[in-house]
């Protein structure tokens, strides 16, 4: 199983940072990260790689800190080659997490489909 | 910001594409057409072996939108598959094809180069989505095509008619084009 993002975490310890300041304002430190983001990541969206590393550069926290580690049974005790799908998503900037898990669960189902 | 020549090259594939596929410069390009012609596999979720709970949180709740278009990648054989959001309007499905279909025209790659413990979250590339977006539009409304419909004075409901495409395509095109000024200027 896939490492996932502790949404909740995120969004609560950006609405406590932020306190009474606007979206608007605290965007305007954090380059290239618009309210509109902001405000859908404190409604528990996941980000893009790019937002969250901003967010986390602005909270002064490790990216680690919303990594929420899942491991497989399967692989303790030996190393197991996972084959890393890449691929190229078209969707809204900001998806809620389960909408993510069931893509990633589509494209290994599409991954594996004989064509 | 467009690499300087992009957009000349975008309308100049269009045409092409639809020269080697064996369609009139101005006339309709379905993405299916292309993508076989590329080579591109196009599957819905109908065509997977998907959990109930899973189809269901991608085919969208209580009458909203689940918020995903498409998805391309290399499936087990190596060999490029798009799977789309078949619930889209048919305009709007024929606009996200072309543009998954333009990503591997303009030979665009996932960038692997992020986080690898981040590696479940997206990496959006705003040049590569641009260029996507501007060819995969070329793509769907070739210049000829509407230079040829606004010569027909069609509106631009019937044009996207025509060539199933959204209204909003068609004037973005229109405009980006300039298809109308050149016709107006002609017709001085």
């Amino acid at each position: 199983m896939e490492n996932t993002l502790n949404t909740e975490l995120l969004a609560t310890m950006i609405k406590q940072k932020r306190g009474k300041q606007g979206l608007r304002a605290i965007s305007a430190e954090m380059a290239g990260v618009s309210a509109a983001t902001l405000s859908r990541i404190e409604q528990g969206k996941i980000p893009d790689v790019d937002t969250f590393i901003k967010i986390c550069q602005w909270l002064n926290v490790t990216t680690d800190t919303f990594i929420i580690k899942k491991s497989d049974p399967i692989d303790e005790g030996e190393k197991s080659h996972k084959e890393e799908i890449f691929f190229h998503l078209r969707a809204d900037k900001e998806l809620d997490k389960d909408t993510v898990e069931a893509l990633i669960q589509m494209v290994k189902v599409a991954y594996s489909k004989k064509i | 910001m467009f690499e300087r020549g992009f957009k000349t090259k975008a309308e100049k594939l269009s045409s092409e594409f639809r020269t080697k596929t064996g369609i009139h410069v101005c006339g309709v390009l379905p993405a299916q057409h292309l993508a076989n012609h590329l080579n591109v596999g196009i599957l819905t979720l109908d065509d997977l072996d998907l959990d109930d709970k899973i189809k269901s949180r991608l085919l969208g709740q209580n009458g909203n939108d689940s918020g995903w278009s498409a998805v391309i990648l290399n499936n087990c054989d190596n060999k490029k598959v798009i799977v789309h959001n078949h619930l889209h309007s048919e305009a709007r499905q024929q606009s996200n094809l072309m543009h998954e279909l333009a990503h591997v025209i303009c030979g665009h790659t996932v960038d692997d180069s992020h986080v690898k413990h981040l590696s479940f979250l997206r990496k959006y590339d705003a040049q590569q989505e641009e260029e996507a977006g501007f060819l995969g539009a070329a793509l769907q409304l070739s210049r000829p095509a509407l230079l040829w419909a606004v010569k027909e004075k069609m509106s631009d409901s019937e044009i996207a008619l025509y060539f199933n495409a959204s209204v909003e395509m068609v004037r973005f095109r229109i405009n980006s084009t300039g298809v109308r000024k050149q016709i107006g200027f002609k017709n001085r």
